[in-house]
């Protein structure tokens, strides 16, 4: 699972994080590769949900913008995609990975 | 398995006041898929601006009276709740008062499953005023299984519906919600 940058919430144990697919289940040992940092992760919670749905504190917690409104969060969200942004109907996965260890 | 979580919001703690809005939301247990059942603003026959305009409910969210007022009826509002309650096995957070204001209106889901306020008691282990343990508002059980997450309650009944959702997912996974307790 691949992050743009170093994220706040990655510092903590457990964090979350807004995916467009759902590769992963619950139990499940992944890597989070950061641009520069590897993690093990295990992925202790997955829910899916509409885009619009999603609670407005996870869409700032996963986008590291507290300041942010639920609508500008999602918007920074379509950013990071490169061809086919979600719509506010999309059904997204939310993971809760808790880290396990530094890789490098 | 597949779950209903409902939550309404009225304008008072009687079940003879007035339920002024339904949200229900679909949870599988197994796969965390959410959906969204029922998300409605309702007007029941005795709800007027002059005995219920001064609510709480009005004060501690973003809806008003006009919004009310302009809501669909009870009767609409009814049939599609009795769906919900006959087709899932239900429950919502602080179920005693919810429920109460069905029952009051001749309604119960046909299977019920334990209050995840009640589960949640017992996990979080909050002192109460009289010994024992209290109840948790829903901020200080998302609190427990979301650490780092701030969550203001919006006392809007979808939104609320949502977030215990969820925590009934993190509270089953982790095995601190029996559906047979």
């Amino acid at each position: 699972m691949k992050f743009s940058r170093e994220y706040t919430k990655l510092q903590d144990r457990v964090f979350s994080t807004i995916r467009g697919h759902s590769y992963y289940n619950e139990g499940e040992v992944i890597e989070c590769q950061t641009p520069h940092r590897v993690l093990r992760a295990r992925v202790l919670l997955k829910v899916a949900m509409r885009f619009r749905n999603i609670p407005e504190c996870l869409l700032q917690y996963d986008t590291d913008s507290p300041e942010l409104s639920a609508a500008e969060c999602r918007e920074e969200i379509r950013s990071l995609y490169r061809g086919d942004p979600p719509d506010d109907d999309d059904i997204m996965t939310i993971y809760w990975l808790e880290k396990l260890s530094e890789a490098k | 398995m597949k779950i209903a979580v409902l939550d309404l919001e009225t304008t008072g703690f009687d079940p003879r006041d007035c339920i002024v809005e339904i949200g229900a939301v679909e949870l599988d247990l197994d796969s965390g898929e959410t959906k969204c059942l029922l998300n409605m603003l309702v007007r029941e026959a005795h709800f007027t601006k002059s005995q219920h305009g001064r609510s709480w409910i009005f004060s501690h969210s973003g809806l008003t009276v006009w919004d009310v007022l302009s809501a669909t009826s009870w009767k609409n509002a009814e049939q599609e709740l009795r769906w919900v309650l006959e087709d899932y096995p239900v429950t919502a957070f602080n179920k005693a008062f919810d429920f109460s204001f069905l029952k009051h209106r001749g309604l119960l889901p046909k299977r019920t499953l334990p209050c995840p306020m009640i589960e949640a008691s017992k996990v979080l282990k909050i002192p109460g005023p009289y010994g024992g343990y209290k109840w948790p508002t829903l901020e200080e059980a998302w609190g427990h299984y979301f650490p780092g997450l701030d969550y203001t309650e919006q006392h809007r009944a979808f939104d609320d519906a949502l977030h215990e959702a969820l925590l009934i997912k993190a509270m089953h996974t982790v095995g601190d919600y029996n559906l047979e307790a």
